[in-house]
């Protein structure tokens, strides 16, 4: 659906480089992660993708179609959720009048469900919502829109806890077979159950882009107490049992959870198994 | 929802559409919710429902109508607790003989505490299908 | 142009002039006190005074027009500086560039509105400036009627001239009055552009850039060109003088309508080329 082939990108000339060779390939019917350490370029390789940015070298295609064309059809696919929200001075009814227009497949009963399942007024003026409900507003509106790309920047970032659970379930229930939604997030917790696809950043290349299922087939998180030997373990972490190690899985019916959080420290120090790597 | 680890998600939650299928939540021949409700309302990806569901399909605990979803089986009860049964004795038992003789507790201590336990929970249904959730490998 | 819709276009200008509905409010606001008050300066003293002469209010009058007809001019140049100043803030940036039509629709949507949209705003600011000066101005000694008739008159009367210069045909030897009433025009539209790329390079505070970078450019051009007539030397007789002139007035239009076509297009592309974050210098 969106291919990032070989994309070189900085800042400016004389800035460090954000991605040298940079290739990715998106794919409908998933749902991305996109994780990596502060300053790695999460928010400009949505830009990017988007065609908010332009980059230096390489092309970045939507469906065959590049990107920095900003063509209606393919601006129509796509919606970008950026972390922080700037709506006007208009209920979302007339923000829907307004804008739902330029969506042809906007469906309206899924934006009242989710403003609803919110707890959002679609008479309340936009621009007096604080952050975190104007932010749940305009993803109401993002997944109305019928869209087939939706990136979305930190979008659990400023949800009061119910809100990430409600986020959660609309998500899951909205993001059908022919949508695709990137998440950029430090928050991994809070999506990690939804997602289907790891994507990690370090420096300008990636670290690791494989999917959930083949990464739990690869490795297995478990918890050790403090007795247990860990000389198999190709990363442990300190944990409140006492260790927290990734161990490569030789049994493809036995699996563990995911634990994002202990897979994510564990391809930063550089340990994953060479079957994940990139 | 909770998951814990150990288990697979799915997994864990093929295991929870078990348990509401035992306590009648979802009686025999009638439907049960579709895959992406049920993800929504767990709130993990569609994928992972899936894989639960084709789990419990396999096991022939639910079926599968064209257009019309997934449907609890006519023995589905009887199906989750034999396997569940059958895992028990061969997982959860030997372990508690162990921890008995190692502890040095008789035969008739235990009888004994059944005995007492029976009597004072007389719906042992609710507890056993906690203590069953925690034990089983995904039914 | 491929692909260009109109009726998207349409939905780009309801879009803007509805979201910033509080921005235009303020805008009109502000053109009605520019023009109110340019016209209670002129009929301060007049209306003070309990007596005044015929030739005076018809003075007063003739003001008012000029005072109309300046202020009309930096209003409308101050509003085509404002088509790209709601791109100054990354946020909105975003929400344009990502919305749905394509970048020639945007533009134009842009354009109309802060061209046609700001004319007919001084437009209606220069009745309501002209009304609200009568009714403020009842209390005085000496309230004056409307200044409009005086103003309308130059007008018609402008326009007649320049409609006979452009109908007059051609005679024998060349009309110069075509070509000096061709050139007003061509000028008027190049400083329009000129107004119009001063808003795509600096977005914010673009009028009193672009007009102090006018100023600049006029000036360096115009010692260049005192510099290089200099190397000639001063032997020219007055009509040889005027025969170059009018030969070179023809040479200048065209010069200048290419120019301010070059700048509108300048400003397409960088609209165009327009990213989320913004380039250091500006």
């Amino acid at each position: 659906m969106l291919q990032i082939s070989e994309i070189d990108f900085s800042y400016g000339r004389r800035k460090a480089p954000v991605f040298e060779h940079f290739s990715l390939h998106f794919y409908p019917g998933h749902i991305y992660g996109l994780l990596g350490k502060n300053g790695t370029g999460k928010s400009t390789l949505l830009y990017l993708m988007s065609g908010l940015l332009r980059q230096q070298a390489g092309i970045v295609r939507f469906e065959g179609t590049d990107v920095r064309l900003r063509r209606p059809e393919v601006l129509q696919e796509m919606f970008l959720v950026p972390e922080e929200i700037d709506l006007p001075h208009v209920s979302m009814e007339r923000y829907v009048e307004l804008n739902a227009c330029f969506y042809p497949r906007f469906d309206y009963e899924v934006l009242m469900r989710c403003m609803n399942d919110f707890d959002l007024d679609p008479k309340a003026k936009l621009d007096s919502l604080s952050m975190g409900q104007k932010k749940k507003a305009f993803m109401c509106f993002a997944l109305a829109t019928g869209c087939r790309l939706l990136l979305m920047d930190e979008p659990t970032n400023g949800l009061d806890i119910p809100s990430k659970s409600i986020f959660r379930q609309v998500v899951a229930r909205h993001i059908t077979d022919d949508r695709t939604l990137v998440v950029s997030t430090h928050q991994v917790n809070d999506v990690a159950m939804l997602l289907d696809h790891v994507v990690m950043l370090q420096g300008t290349h990636l670290l690791l882009n494989r999917s959930v299922a083949d990464i739990c087939a690869a490795v297995r998180c478990e918890e050790r107490a403090l007795n247990e030997p860990t000389d198999d373990a190709l990363f442990v972490q300190n944990s409140l049992q006492g260790h927290a190690v990734v161990v490569e899985n030789n049994d493809p019916d036995d699996e563990t959870p995911l634990n994002l959080e202990l897979l994510f420290c564990c391809a930063e120090a550089g340990k994953l198994p060479l079957c994940l790597t990139c | 929802m909770t998951f814990k680890e150990g288990q697979p998600i799915y997994a864990q939650i093929a295991d929870r559409l078990s348990d509401e299928i035992l306590n009648g939540t979802y009686a025999p021949d009638s439907r049960v919710p579709g895959v992406r409700e049920y993800a929504a309302l767990l709130e993990v990806n569609v994928n992972t429902a899936v894989k639960a569901y084709e789990l419990l399909a396999r096991r022939e605990v639910i079926y599968q109508k064209r257009g019309m979803g997934y449907f609890v089986a006519t023995n589905a009860p009887e199906i989750i607790r034999t396997e569940r049964r059958s895992y028990f004795c061969e997982h959860a038992m030997p372990q508690f003989f162990a921890q008995m003789k190692l502890l040095g507790i008789s035969v008739d201590e235990m009888s004994e505490a059944y005995r007492r336990f029976m009597e004072s929970h007389p719906n042992a249904l609710a507890v056993a299908a906690v203590w069953a959730a925690t034990l089983t490998a995904g039914l | 142009m491929k692909n260009f819709s109109l009726k998207r276009m349409a939905q780009v200008m309801r879009i803007t002039s509805c979201q910033n509905y509080k921005w235009f409010l303020n805008l009109s606001v502000a053109y009605l006190l520019a023009h109110f008050v340019g016209q209670a300066l002129i009929f301060y003293t007049v209306c003070r005074s309990p007596v005044v002469e015929e030739w005076y209010i018809d003075s007063r009058m003739h003001s008012a027009t000029g005072a109309f007809v300046m202020i009309s001019v930096f209003l409308i140049l101050g509003g085509i500086s404002f088509t790209f100043e709601v791109l100054k803030e990354k946020n909105k940036r975003i929400a344009i560039l990502m919305l749905p039509a394509s970048n020639a629709e945007k533009f134009v949507a842009r354009l109309l509105l802060c061209t046609v949209g700001v004319w007919l705003l001084n437009a209606v600011c220069v009745l309501l400036g002209d009304g609200l000066r009568q009714l403020i101005f009842l209390w005085s000694e000496n309230p004056l009627g409307s200044a409009l008739p005086s103003l309308w008159e130059f007008l018609v009367d402008r326009g007649t001239a320049f409609v006979q210069v452009m109908d007059a045909p051609f005679t024998a030897g060349h009309n110069p009055g075509w070509w000096e009433a061709v050139f007003a025009l061509a000028s008027s539209f190049m400083t329009y552009s000129f107004f119009l790329l001063g808003s795509a390079v600096f977005r914010k505070q673009a009028f009193i850039l672009t007009g102090l970078c006018g100023v600049a450019i006029t000036m360096a051009v115009a010692y260049v060109a005192g510099m290089v007539a200099g190397l000639f030397e001063y032997s020219y007789t007055p009509e040889e003088v005027n025969e170059f002139l009018v030969n070179v007035v023809p040479v200048m239009t065209i010069a200048e309508f290419l120019l301010g076509v070059g700048f509108v297009w300048l400003s397409y592309r960088l609209f165009a080329r327009m990213t989320v974050v913004r380039r250091k210098l500006f």
